[in-house]
């Protein structure tokens, strides 16, 4: 009997290090079935080894992970699959032997390899790329290809490193949507690293921020942006303006002028520079050698150099633990 | 300006020329004389002829060796081109810190004068009491050819993205399929190319050959041998078919090298 509340991937207390470098410090991890979750966090913060130590490519030197209650190391049959930053497309293959490749390897019937693969690349609307080599394919697609290859086999959790990296912008606003869109119609686990914390925040059920090799921490977009629990989250998930005193505001919360309520916390500063951003602007005030941004909605009548009164509601600062290098 | 460009341009068309005279003015000249209806090498030539290759093939001395040379090359490419290939994969994957090391040590037999490679495999060889042959001779060539293949094999290597491997890998592929659907044939360019040089290291090698056979004669020896009574139009057809064979081969290495570069792995645009 399969255990429904066993969450899909368990990681407890794993470190990685390479030479004297710490590239996972001490990482406890429960995954829920079907969750889209992401590791977000600069580069070196240990996102990408992490995953890797989830796939199997690494092995912890302390710490385990359990990926459908089986440890990964132990497993005789793998329930992950990665989709590679690279891509890692066979570049001798076409695009179906690419896809086919992970069934032969699972010793599927031959006559049931075919129909499963043509399945997928209709599924992913590559059915007329079916015959092409990799290097034939827009980066788009190749993603894509990448993308059946692993799911074809019916992983139950998809590990994805920094799988848009590669794109444009418009592509990669493009693929997110059909990234989560896919995750929703296949309903298995996603794992996915990355850097960028809006595209973090589009896709994710629960996002983890991690810090140097450790969590800093987990919980939904929502939650990390709203109630960061460090100045170390607010300052990398969405804009903080960090204020003497140590309380912390985001822009959309620095109110201005008129606008600004009785028993809100004020200042006064000089408009240093603005942009019109059509729904916002963007303002940057000079507040006594403190840059406060500022983004209001619609347009805004001040001028560059123009005094200015700021300020914010107490309720709408965030609430911080100050990690070492804000106090 | 634009004059004083032309100009250079001029000179150094000119020196390329020259160059070129120089390098391949004697082999156009043996190629000549093959066909020169006269038991001397003297121009000009009066009448063309095809009789020095119609007695080269009556020859049994240089059917024989032009069969031992075939056969050395071939055998010295299967030999050449496993070890080397074995050692340039494993270095790569196994030896990252010591692959500096590994890889001067592989490609000393290339900096060894072939005078010296060959008296001390003759020495080895001695000692070890093996009775010279052919097949001494093969395994001679194979350590002339095997620090081509290595480094060959290693350039294509370096290149090679090997999270390829690792994909295969999280596929479900074991070590062995992962060698024989990824990696030979994602290197099948570079082996090619290898096998390629290291035939026509082997087809006109004479200075290792000389210390390492027994009593049979490959191809060069045989010329060698030849040359002691002087250059007889014979020669010039021998010399003239071992450069083609030579020519040919490095031209099929050249055309796998770029066809090898369009198909190499790339990421669409």
């Amino acid at each position: 009997m399969e255990d429904t509340q066993q969450p899909d991937v368990r990681i407890r207390g794993i470190v990685k290090r390479f030479g004297a470098f710490e590239a996972v410090a001490g990482i406890d991890l429960d995954v829920a079935r079907g969750q889209f979750v992401t590791l977000l966090g600069p580069s070196g913060c240990g996102k990408t080894t992490t995953l890797r130590i989830i796939g199997g490519f690494e092995t912890p030197d302390a710490g385990e992970v359990l990926v459908a209650g089986v440890p990964v190391n132990e497993a005789a049959k793998r329930h992950t699959r990665m989709v590679f930053q690279s891509y890692a497309l066979f570049p001798h293959m076409t695009v179906r032997a690419n896809v086919a490749f992970g069934l032969r390897m699972d010793k599927v019937p031959k006559g049931e390899i075919a129909p499963r693969v043509e399945a997928m690349l209709g599924k992913l609307g590559l059915a007329d790329q079916a015959g092409k080599y990799p290097r034939q394919l827009s980066g788009g697609q190749q993603q894509r290809v990448a993308l059946a290859r692993a799911l074809v086999t019916q992983p139950r959790v998809l590990l994805l490193d920094e799988p848009l990296g590669a794109l444009d912008l418009k592509m990669r606003k493009k693929m997110q949507g059909e990234l989560k869109a896919l995750q929703r119609n296949v309903g298995i686990t996603f794992i996915y690293v990355t850097h960028d914390q809006e595209e973090a925040m589009n896709l994710s059920d629960i996002i983890v921020v991690m810090e140097k090799g450790k969590i800093a921490q987990v919980g939904t977009p929502e939650e990390v942006y709203r109630r960061p629990a460090s100045s170390y989250v607010a300052d990398f998930v969405g804009e903080t303006n960090f204020m003497a005193g140590g309380v912390a505001v985001r822009p959309e919360n620095i109110l201005i002028g008129a606008a600004l309520p009785a028993g809100a916390s004020r200042g006064k500063g000089v408009v240093r520079a603005k942009s019109f951003l059509g729904a916002s602007t963007r303002i940057e005030i000079d507040a006594g050698g403190q840059t406060l941004f500022a983004t209001v909605p619609g347009a805004v009548a001040l001028e560059i150099g123009d005094a200015v009164e700021y300020g914010w509601r107490n309720e709408d600062s965030l609430n911080l633990t100050m990690t070492e290098d804000r106090k | 300006m634009i004059g004083a460009r032309k100009s250079s341009t001029v000179l150094l068309g000119l020196w390329t020329a020259l160059v070129l005279l120089f390098l391949f003015a004697p082999l156009l000249l043996v190629a000549l004389f093959s066909f020169n209806n006269s038991e001397i090498s003297v121009l000009p030539i009066r009448e063309f002829t095809l009789r020095w290759y119609e007695r080269l093939a009556a020859n049994e001395a240089f059917r024989t060796a032009l069969g031992n040379s075939l056969l050395v090359a071939g055998a010295t490419v299967v030999l050449a081109t496993t070890l080397g290939l074995a050692a340039a994969t494993g270095a790569h994957r196994y030896a990252p810190r010591l692959r500096t090391a590994f890889r001067s040590g592989a490609s000393l037999p290339m900096m060894v004068p072939h005078l010296i490679l060959g008296i001390a495999l003759l020495g080895f060889y001695n000692l070890a009491q093996i009775e010279l042959s052919l097949g001494t001779v093969i395994m001679g060539h194979s350590v002339v050819a095997f620090p081509y293949v290595f480094l060959i094999v290693s350039a294509r290597l370096v290149g090679f993205d090997s999270s390829l491997e690792e994909a295969a890998r999280d596929l479900g592929a074991g070590p062995a399929r992962i060698f024989w659907e990824i990696t030979l044939p994602l290197l099948a360019p570079a082996i090619l190319t290898a096998a390629l040089i290291s035939f026509t290291l082997s087809f006109d090698e004479v200075v290792v050959t000389f210390f390492t056979t027994g009593t049979d004669n490959t191809l060069p020896m045989v010329i060698w041998s030849m040359l002691r009574v002087g250059i007889t139009p014979e020669i010039n057809a021998i010399a003239t078919l071992t450069v083609v064979v030579s020519c040919v081969m490095a031209g099929l290495a050249e055309v796998v090298i770029r066809r090898s570069r369009q198909t190499t792995v790339g990421k669409g645009e």
